[in-house]
């Protein structure tokens, strides 16, 4: 498969009390075309930061970011890191199309529907029958009611289900390689939740998008993706194929998000307790080590590496350097 | 005893056009009638719009009912004073950092939750101790603290009230699945150690379903099924529930 998006040693600093910390420390992660992949882990494991980064909408003053991320739209190759501004707003929205948790934060409140859907297709030297009709089969595409009067709704008027639907119409309506979608189903309830993931693998499996899902729902991830990337303390901890990674999760902090999933009444859940070091925190060893089970002395004198287990990267000493015996 | 006893509650909100002329009336509930025993905890679930959180709020005295007769611990909620009220029933709201004051220090919202009691330092203590938090917290402001750490500090203020009935509307769905199961171990721990009555208000079905020994099925207003939990997600009834099963994403 051809690589769609490669980041290659990524990091990501967020300024605070004058200081640099970071959020996403030296990322390497290969994406190829057509690719389904979740990136899951806790609040603050550094996800939403990269997706921003992805889109280079990092806050430029409050942020530094190092590394690259290169984008293969062809035979050619652009590091969205360094493209200024002019050409990367060329490929977000276009070629890299994303939707965000809160839809109704997504989408300009002063603005009719319709009005969003003819300015993103505006530019095209399309005629207004042309773009009216696009619109409306926008609509369609994503089971809205494909009427001018739909057009003329504000968000306001629309429920959180409807606003996530326009989300999406927005973003497809360019024809994007790569679709970003940021926990797209949070503030949704379980049915309209289900009715966007499937629309959204519907329209990724039919236009044959590369798609990318931040989730913390590990049931989420596994219905609706092929690849498991675990995000840890801004580090990748875990990389495997969906059925390696629920039929034999690797790392202990994957073990134990696993567990923490009610599933009957006979089956006790269990936590992890602790939180995610602080950003300010400088972590030697394995940033996992302080609240993992199976923590040796080597956990905190070094970092782990990424070692190979048939098809997943894990990224623990009780995998490699012969230091978790 | 029932420690609560709901029969036939109806509430509706007037409904306005754009220029805020009268339309008419929404009936955000309908007749509806349940009753929770001893010591249970009742699962409400439904989708956005079924009327769980107007529920909520008529059975904490938050609202009045148009018609209907609510019953806490035996006597009409009519008859509680406010102060008795709160100290029967108490309510956690879904987003732990809105539902705390941003300018009062969690010490200072902990003691007005055990104002003109005695050793109310040592009570907040104590609290703290049994949901998690140390007492470094007391200093913080709601903005300086996780959603994880702020749903344990409304779940603190609740049991520094000493309700017997405390109403969950949805704590869990501004969490991330690891501090999602430390709270439902808290509640479950609560429930063994505080003999608290918990209704836990969720559109998460697993979870309902671990936490719940009874549940109730909302739909527009009215209750579609209710009874055992474990028997109405093994054998649901109504289509309803069945279409709401059907689209929980389990692993």
């Amino acid at each position: 498969m051809n690589p769609l998006l490669a980041i290659n040693n990524l990091s990501v600093f967020y300024r605070r009390n004058k200081k640099f910390l970071p959020v996403l420390k030296n990322l390497n992660l290969l994406i190829t075309s057509g690719e389904r992949l979740a990136i899951v882990g806790e609040s603050g494991s550094g996800k939403t930061s990269l997706i921003m980064s992805i889109l280079n909408i990092l806050p430029r003053r409050q942020s530094k970011i190092s590394g690259e991320i290169i984008y293969y739209p062809g035979e050619q190759s652009l590091n969205l890191v360094s493209l200024p501004e002019e050409q990367i707003s060329r490929i977000r929205g276009k070629e890299i199309a994303a939707i965000f948790q809160d839809p109704h934060g997504s989408l300009n409140p002063l603005s009719p529907i319709g009005k969003m859907l003819r300015e993103t297709i505006r530019g095209q030297g399309l005629s207004d029958k042309t773009i009216l009709a696009r619109c409306l089969n926008a609509l369609s595409e994503v089971r809205l009611p494909a009427t001018a009067e739909f057009l003329q709704l504000y968000p306001g008027e629309i429920s959180g289900g409807q606003a996530q639907r326009v989300v999406i119409a927005l973003a497809l309506l360019l024809n994007p390689k790569l679709l970003l979608a940021d926990e797209p189903t949070t503030n949704l309830d379980v049915t309209t939740q289900k009715e966007i993931l499937d629309l959204l693998l519907e329209k990724v499996n039919t236009f044959n998008l590369t798609y990318v899902l931040v989730t913390h729902n590990l049931a989420i991830a596994k219905n609706y993706t092929n690849r498991i990337i675990l995000l840890y303390a801004g580090e990748i901890v875990s990389d495997s194929p969906k059925e390696e990674f629920f039929s034999e999760p690797l790392h202990p902090y994957a073990r134990l998000l696993l567990a923490a999933i009610p599933m009957s009444k006979e089956q006790p859940i269990t936590t992890i307790y602790g939180n995610i070091p602080p950003l300010e925190e400088e972590i030697i060893g394995c940033s996992f080590a302080n609240r993992c089970p199976e923590v040796r002395p080597k956990c905190y004198q070094k970092k782990p590496g990424l070692y190979r287990i048939k098809n997943s990267l894990v990224r623990c000493f009780l995998y490699g350097d012969n230091s978790g015996k | 005893m029932e420690i609560i006893q709901v029969n036939n509650l109806t509430k509706k909100f007037p409904v306005y056009g754009k220029f805020a002329e009268f339309q008419g009336y929404k009936y955000v509930l309908r007749n509806v009638s349940f009753s929770l025993d001893s010591e249970k905890c009742l699962g409400i679930i439904g989708e956005s719009g079924s009327g769980k959180t107007t529920l909520a709020r008529l059975l904490t005295g938050l609202l009045q009912p148009d018609a209907g007769i609510i019953h806490l611990l035996g006597k009409d909620i009519r008859e509680y004073c406010p102060k008795e009220l709160s100290q029967t029933i108490q309510l956690i709201f879904q987003n732990p950092l809105s539902s705390l004051n941003p300018k009062l220090s969690v010490q200072t919202i902990l003691s007005e939750a055990v104002a003109g009691s005695a050793d109310s330092a040592g009570k907040i203590s104590q609290v703290l101790k049994e949901v998690g938090l140390q007492e470094n917290i007391l200093r913080l402001y709601p903005g300086e603290i996780s959603g994880g750490q702020a749903q344990r500090v409304a779940i603190a203020r609740v049991l520094l009230k000493s309700a017997k009935i405390i109403i969950a509307d949805e704590p869990l769905s501004a969490l991330d699945v690891v501090t999602q199961a430390q709270i439902i171990l808290l509640f479950q721990q609560l429930l063994q150690q505080h003999k608290i009555n918990l209704i836990f208000i969720s559109h998460d079905l697993l979870t309902t379903r671990y936490i719940a020994e009874q549940i109730l099925v909302m739909s527009e207003g009215t209750v579609v099924e209710k009874g055992d939990c474990q028997k109405i997600f093994q054998y649901p009834q109504h289509p309803y529930t069945r279409k709401l099963l059907a689209a929980n994403i389990s692993l």
